[in-house]
């Protein structure tokens, strides 16, 4: 297979990389975490997959479980009206239903209980579940035509995040690896943050992992706590000194090793042993944010002082953005609201809105929104119509893939823009659809990829994250 | 139209006079593409030099999938790449390239033109189109694809030059491609490193110090293979194998999908290494695998070995498409298949024609429909297995089963016996003519459903009773309306819903009835009357009555779907709008003919669906499992994920249940003081009457009935703590397999029979079709893929690259053999020693080749640093198990206990719960204790969606998928687990306990000791006063902070010698923890 390592061809290539003064080590840093800056133009027959990018990084604050577009922002007046009527089948035509909703005597439309006004200098209507949203409108760029394939979970958040419904592709994080590499010397170029103790419907190592290209390309979570990264720490008893002090001799033992083998892949792993002593350093640093002043904290919420929070996630995630990670996924699970909807999207709501629109200003604040795109969004919508009894104030959503709303913020994208729409019962798009493959090829097109020419032959095909689909959606663009 | 038509024309045209002049002027090739002509090699091959390109550059538009053919032309074959195409011209003309289309436009530097097109991404280089010229030019012959071909064994080839080098036929394969590219063989590796490689590729295992010497002493000639021997008896050689057939097998502890919950599947793995150790012929390995349950008389572990294709991933996820799910597990069996045993990329073909190789979509769907007709579910539960399911009963629990099953034969041959014997009951009979009424036995719950009310639970909230009776409960609000005798409720939408607590349990040995007025609104779906069956994550256990969607009255005994259960059908239905009297006995038995069903008083015909209850119907919680007295429920069921809720549109009333089977005249009566009738006239017939007297007046028969029902709960006691595992079965009526649109579950198109793609081999007429049928094709002499993709996966793992290097694909797009020859010299013997495995893998571990040195001078380093050509000897990166193992050797804490169920060594806190919630089982990752941490890894629990980081960091994959090869990268994750894993850590200080202990007197000793336990090899004098000088500095350390020792000694669960210096053995900690990082411990050299 072509992605099997070359360690020469990386030495001169890791050569070309490297900053001088940072020696041996470092110059590995630059090859294994960038160990591929070429490789995704190396595979034969190609032409270039790249062109001037937009963007240099992004930030993904994945929410999971469907979020309601109909609670937060896509308001559908006409529900309010018809609350407790059936969903008639004439839009309901061909769709499938989940087995959870489908077996109902009855598809009562659902009003939302939430009020919406517009905002902003573009008027976009965002709900009062999300009042800090409601304030940065003018940066984002609404997709309200999004639609995917899958009506589960496991198979639609595989899909958003591999391009597959089923397990075994890499996820976005890894193409973008693969593709471009890492911009930081220190740091890995994929790193996956998780909202603590949320629970909710499951997240899988697959959708941050390396699926068939090489494994330093899968993502490396950073956790809240002593042990930000698996293994970072020294075990007790040994300190920094006493590591550097084991690493000098193992360095001796590995040069004799070498001299006597003339195996290259020794050096490289010395290097690789010089690369994780940095990371010991580098990643607590990151990851320490107490000297973010007070002002940071004020616009993120008080939950960014608490490690794990979404909102400290956020915050870790500017701080990576500054320091070039590539691609910074977040996940906060939850959103899978089936029943007692209107009671648990409040917390959810609650626990997203601030920091999601602090990241975005804090990054325009810095000059960094104009480099970074900011996503927001799930992995498919909610139904219309309550799943289970609809009550005068209860109600639950089930699974909707035809239509859901995402925003994007940050270089690249429209400015307060909306883009797509769906029809007065939130059921069907009736403008500018995007499918799932659209997103992940507007996604690529931003950071400057050609999304039918980045590929990895794979099994003597060449795969893509868009399979064989996916348009630019250039109306979208600045 | 016209303008297009016209358009095209001039086009067409245009291209004419453009190529024309190209053939007038420019006869020769291009500079660059002439240059690159000159390097070729003398004779053009189209298997080696030219398809490699053409079916990667070419064939997805111009190959065998028609409906993507552009321009009508197929350059896959000899006929359509020299038949003229639509322009008269031809794309092939063999001997002439200038002549040849193809090549003129591959040539032209016009985008219009220009061959591949650019929108395509795809180009050659001027080698590749050199290539192609020279291949025109001596004429352009095609051939059939290489691994097509079944092998033949080759003559050896002579080594003059290399004869001292030449051990084995693999070694004059070896050195005659190494004389004809002018390199030569290394020096043989020397003893220590050879041990300590063979030992490691056999056992997975270093050698022990003992070992080493033993070896190092033995001057005989036959040194080496003594030790080759040994090394194949030993069980650890069986460990090794099967942890490579785990990556094959994509064997996991869990299920992989949405919950991710836990599975049973580890005896089938056991199975795996006792079959490896005891050398079971590779055919026969995997016909058990692939069919072990058709064969005849199957015995245990031959459907034991079926488990095989049960390893796939499922989905507990509520709400997906059923056969969505169901048809994925069947794909994966087949592509699965094809990767291990035929090394095909079959899968590209499932939404259309292979865009490569000669697979059609139809060869697809063939292949998958030998593995379709299985009794499965798309969506299972979050945890458990699910059918179909072998028990595996212990020796003794066998016995106690078999002779249980013996008596109860007897005992129902007895009771028929008895019920046939009617002279002695007429007595009795001529009594009950009379009667126009019997007396019924007293219920467990009787509810008239005459009034709604509410009362409040302990807590204070109020809640809907009916007939004042606190031990029922509505949900929502179903209506009062008038009954067949006073009130009825009537459930409408899903919400209302009654309960009755308390009263529904019973197991499987219990007899029971329910008894139920009802008059339905509507026949369209699956409706339930009562029952407490619940859903998936309690394996919809428990009991269920119901009307289907012609309202047939039915029943469900369950203890977990789709395998252990009865269900029996009603062949009457009952009409809408009116009432009708509908009941069920059961008596017990365990049997569908135990259960009787009722309509209007009378007993009627039923069509049993499925009859194999063989283990407790008592109902338990989701989640535990643990047993749980779930309420009867009415007027929806418990489900609710399967779009299938069992919602009852219509009313109810005179519930009755009993704890015990009525006799048919009670059942009758039941219905008849209800309608207001008298038995009498109700024109019962005879047997009615006989049933009641043998049920309520035969003693003997009473007694036997009770014997039943005791042999029944004695067969439970043994049967419910027997393991099961998930194994293959087929469906006595096959299930048809369609070619299925774009692969779409929903969109069947033709029927396919099951078969095997013919451009491999015919599936002969003589074959059964089914699985023992394409076991049979795979292992039939003119298989040509089978043995050749065996052969070389066994390659790939004593050498690490495979003679193919795509040990997953032998197609067009794979890659070609180095040593073609060798291959088939392997193929064919391998065949012929009657798949004889430990034979195959001697023969490559006796080789020359195989012994040689593996240091690499500096021309290697250059010209061959991936050793293709094998001048040196293996080296590779160990495997992430063998990695952990050697550290578990090395410090003596490995714990040689041979299978058994998967076990939890150290593994960082919160991964599990970090990911999800939904399986119980699995919510929490639980370290185990005391051995169970120093097991070998091939015995680590596997959890597909949070597999374990340490593993992961060395590219053990996740199993979600048949991986035939594994990556071998290089990253600082891997540093950091080697130096503070906790696993590693311990490892490290119990390996310097080890070396204070038993090392030795002297410093010097104790590395040399430590230094062989970790390597295998004597260190040089520089290394032992490297690690000398560590040795003095961690010591200065830990003696000036006496504290630092103790906590680094503390790490891991395994006891401190307290009787060693602190000081000492923290700096031996840190020694050893450095040799656990030396490029020799973890590499195999």
């Amino acid at each position: 297979m072509d992605h099997c390592h070359n360690y020469e061809q990386q030495y001169s290539r890791r050569d070309f990389l490297t900053k001088t003064s940072l020696g041996l080590g470092a110059a590995s840093l630059a090859s294994l975490i960038n160990p591929l800056k070429s490789l995704a133009k190396e595979q034969g027959g190609m032409g270039s997959p790249y062109f001037t990018p937009k963007v240099k990084r992004v930030i993904y604050l994945f929410q999971s479980g469907g979020p309601s577009q109909l609670e937060l922002f896509d308001p559908k007046p006409l529900l309010r009206k018809m609350n407790g009527e059936d969903l008639p089948a004439s839009v309901r035509g061909e769709q499938r239903l989940t087995g959870m909703s489908s077996g109902q005597s009855s598809f009562p439309l659902a009003g939302s209980q939430f009020d919406f006004a517009q905002f902003g200098n573009s008027g976009a209507p965002v709900s009062e579940l999300m009042p800090h949203t409601a304030k940065v409108v003018d940066e984002l760029c609404f997709v309200k035509s999004m639609y995917t394939e899958a009506i589960n979970h496991d198979p639609a958040i595989t899909f958003i995040q591999t391009g597959s419904q089923f397990p075994g592709r890499p996820s976005i994080g890894s193409w973008l690896s693969y593709g471009l590499g890492s911009e930081n010397e220190n740091l890995p170029g994929f790193v996956v943050l998780v909202t603590k103790n949320k629970l909710g419907q499951p997240l899988y190592a697959r959708l941050w992992g390396n699926g068939f290209l090489p494994s330093q390309h899968q993502g490396v979570q950073f956790r809240a706590g002593k042990d930000a990264v698996l293994y970072l720490n020294n075990p007790s008893g040994v300190n920094p000194n006493d590591r550097r002090m084991q690493l000098d001799y193992l360095n001796q033992l590995q040069e004799a090793q070498h001299q006597s083998l003339g195996d290259p892949e020794i050096n490289a792993r010395v290097a690789q042993y010089e690369m994780a002593y940095r990371m010991q350093s580098s990643v607590p640093e990151i990851m320490d944010t107490s000297g973010e002043p007070d002002y940071i904290y004020d616009m993120y919420g008080e939950d960014a002082r608490e490690p794990g929070t979404f909102a400290a996630n956020c915050l870790l995630a500017r701080r990576l953005a500054e320091r070039d990670v590539r691609f910074i996924q977040l996940y906060h699970q939850g959103w899978d609201q089936h029943g007692n909807l209107p009671n648990a999207i409040q917390t959810q709501a609650k626990e997203t809105d601030q920091a999601s629109a602090a990241l975005v200003m804090d990054l325009k604040q810095r000059g960094l929104l104009e480099d970074t795109l900011v996503i927001w969004g799930g992995e498919f919508g909610r139904t219309n119509y309550s799943q289970g009894k609809l009550t005068k104030t209860n109600y639950g959503r089930d699974h909707h893939p035809r239509c859901f709303t995402i925003w994007m913020a940050g270089g690249g994208v429209k400015k307060g823009f909306t883009y797509g729409a769906t029809d007065e019962f939130g059921y069907n798009i009736i403008d500018k659809p995007v499918h799932v493959h659209d997103f992940q090829a507007t996604l690529l097109h931003l950071l400057g990829i050609d999304h039918e020419k980045l590929t990895f032959k794979f099994q003597g095909r060449r795969f893509r994250l868009t399979d064989v689909h996916g348009h630019v959606v250039k109306d979208i663009l600045t | 139209m016209y303008t297009m038509i016209y358009s095209k024309y001039i086009q067409n045209l245009i291209y004419c006079c453009i190529l024309g002049s190209l053939w007038c002027c420019q006869q020769k090739l291009p500079e660059e593409v002439a240059q690159a002509y000159e390097t070729l090699p003398e004779t053009i091959d189209y298997n080696y030099h030219v398809k490699p390109i053409l079916s990667d550059r070419c064939f997805a538009c111009h190959g065998q999938d028609n409906n993507t053919r552009e321009a009508d032309l197929r350059l896959d074959t000899e006929e359509g790449a020299y038949a003229a195409l639509s322009s008269g011209e031809k794309a092939l003309v063999p001997g002439s390239w200038s002549k040849s289309h193809a090549l003129q436009r591959i040539l032209s530097d016009d985008p219009e033109i220009v061959m591949p097109p650019p929108e395509s991404n795809l180009s050659l280089t001027d080698e590749e189109i050199a290539t192609i010229a020279k291949w025109i030019e001596q004429g352009a012959e095609y051939k059939p694809h290489w691994a097509f071909i079944p092998p033949e064994k080759p003559e050896l080839p002579e080594s003059k030059q290399f004869a001292e080098f030449v051990k084995n036929p693999i070694d004059n394969f070896v050195a005659a491609t190494l004389e004809a590219r002018e390199l030569s063989p290394s020096n043989p590796a020397d003893k220590q490193r050879l041990l300590r490689r063979v030992t490691l590729d056999l056992t997975g295992l270093p050698p022990t110090i003992e070992e080493m010497d033993a070896f190092l002493a033995d001057e005989s000639e036959d040194a080496y293979e003594k030790v080759v021997d040994r090394l194949l008896a030993s069980s650890a050689y069986g460990e090794r194998m099967a942890m490579e057939w785990m990556d094959v097998s994509r064997y996991a502890d869990s299920h992989g999908l949405h919950a991710d919950g836990a599975r049973t599947m580890w005896p089938w793995r056991d199975w795996v290494i006792k079959s490896f150790s005891e050398n079971m012929p590779y055919d026969q390995f995997a016909t058990w695998q692939l069919a072990g349950d058709l064969l005849p008389d199957a015995d245990r572990d031959q459907k034991l070995a079926t488990a095989f294709n049960r390893n796939h991933p499922m989905t507990g996820e509520g709400g997906v498409v059923d056969e969505e799910f169901r048809l994925k597990y069947v794909f994966d069996r087949s592509s699965t298949t094809a990767t291990v045993f035929l090394g095909l990329t079959l899968e590209c073909a499932q939404c259309h024609d292979h865009k490569f190789d000669p697979l059609s979509q139809k060869d697809y769907y063939s292949m998958a429909a030998f593995f379709n007709n299985v009794r499965e579910l798309g969506m299972t539960g979050d945890d458990g297995d699910y059918g179909p399911m072998l028990l595996l009963p212990s020796n003794q629990q066998k016995q106690t089963i078999d002779s249980l099953d013996h008596l109860t034969e007897e005992l129902r041959g007895d009771l028929t016996e008895i019920a046939e014997q009617k002279d002695e009951l007429i007595e009795y009979l001529d009594e009950l003519s009379d009667k126009s009424s019997v007396a019924t036995p007293q219920p467990v719950g009787y509810f008239p459903v005459e009034r709604i009310s509410s009362t409040k639970d302990t807590k204070g909230n109020s809640y809907q009773i009916i007939d004042r009776n606190r031990k029922t409960r509505i949900a929502s609000e179903p209506q009062l309306i008038d009954g067949i005798r006073g009130k009825a409720l009537h459930f409408d939408d899903g919400y209302e819903t009654l309960a009755l607590e308390e009263i529904g349990q019973f197991e499987m040995n219990e007899p029971f009835t329910a008894s139920v007025w009802v008059k339905p609104d509507v026949d369209q779906k699956i409706q339930t009357i009562m029952a407490t069956a619940g859903a998936k994550n309690d394996f919809w256990r428990g009991w269920e009555f119901y009307l289907d969607s012609t309202n047939h009255p039915a029943v469900k005994l369950i203890h977990s779907r789709p395998h252990n259960m009865v269900h029996t059908k009603s062949l009457r239905n009952i009409p809408i709008g009116e009432w009708s009297h509908v009941a069920f006995t059961y008596n017990g038995g365990g049997k569908a003919t135990d259960v009787e069903i009722y309509v209007n008083g009378k007993s009627v015909a039923t069509n049993t669906l499925y009859d194999r209850l063989y283990k407790s119907i008592k109902t338990v919680g989701s989640g535990a499992h643990q047993v749980i007295n779930r309420p009867i429920q009415l007027g929806k069921s418990y489900r609710g994920f399967t779009g299938e809720f069992g919602i009852y549109k219509g009313a109810v009333d005179e519930i009755y249940v009993f704890h015990q089977d009525l006799t048919p005249l009670e059942i009758a009566q039941l219905y008849a003081q209800t309608a207001g009738e008298n038995i009498t006239n109700l024109d019962l017939p005879e047997e009615a009457k006989v049933d009641h007297v043998l049920q309520r007046n035969h003693r003997q028969y009473q007694e036997k009935q009770q014997q039943l029902r005791d042999l029944v709960q004695q067969q439970l006691e043994v049967v419910n703590d027997v393991t099961e595992i998930m194994v293959m079965e087929e469906e006595p009526k096959p299930r048809p397999m369609y070619v299925l649109a774009r692969g779409a579950y929903d969109a069947p198109t033709e029927q396919v029979p099951p078969s095997t793609p013919g451009s491999v081999l015919q599936f002969s007429k003589d074959l059964r079709r089914d699985r023992l049928g394409l076991s049979q094709w795979l292992f039939s002499e003119e298989n040509p893929l089978t043995a050749r993709v065996t052969v070389n996966r066994y390659w790939q793992l004593i050498f690490g690259r495979g003679i193919v290097d795509t040990p997953h694909d032998f197609g067009f797009q794979g890659s070609l053999p180095t040593h073609p020859e060798l291959l088939d010299w392997l193929a064919v013997t391998f065949r012929e020693s009657g798949w004889d495995v430990k034979s195959l893998i001697k023969t490559m571990v006796m080789s020359g080749t195989y012994r040689q040195a593996s240091v690499q001078n500096e021309n290697q380093v250059k010209d061959d640093p991936d050793n293709v050509w094998l001048a040196r000897g293996p080296s590779q990166r160990l495997p992430a198990e063998m990695i952990r193992d050697n550290a578990l050797a090395a410090s003596g804490l490995l714990v040689e206990k041979i299978g058994g169920a998967s076990v939890k060594p150290y593994q960082p806190e919160g991964l599990w719960i970090e990911k999800g919630s939904f399986s119980h089982e699995l919510l929490h990752y639980k370290e185990d204790e005391g051995d169970s941490l120093y097991r070998r890894s091939l015995y680590t629990f596997i959890r597909r969606t949070s597999p374990h980081p340490a593993m992961v960091a060395f590219d053990a994959p996740n199993r979600d998928i048949c991986t035939v090869k594994r990556e071998n990268t290089n990253t600082p994750l891997q540093a950091l687990v080697l130096l503070n894993d906790p696993q590693f850590v311990e490892a490290a200080r119990v390996m310097g306990q080890r070396l204070l202990a038993n090392g030795g007197e002297t410093t010097d000793e104790k590395i040399n000791y430590g230094f062989r336990l970790a390597t295998g090899r004597k260190p040089t004098e520089k290394e032992v006063g490297i690690l000398k000088n560590l040795f003095t500095e961690a010591k200065e350390r830990f003696t000036s902070s006496p504290a630092q020792a103790d906590s680094l000694l503390a790490i891991g669960e395994y006891p401190v010698n307290r009787q060693l210096n602190e000081t000492e053995a923290a700096a031996w900690a840190m020694v050893s923890s450095t040799l656990l990082n030396h490029d020799e411990f973890y590499t195999k050299r």
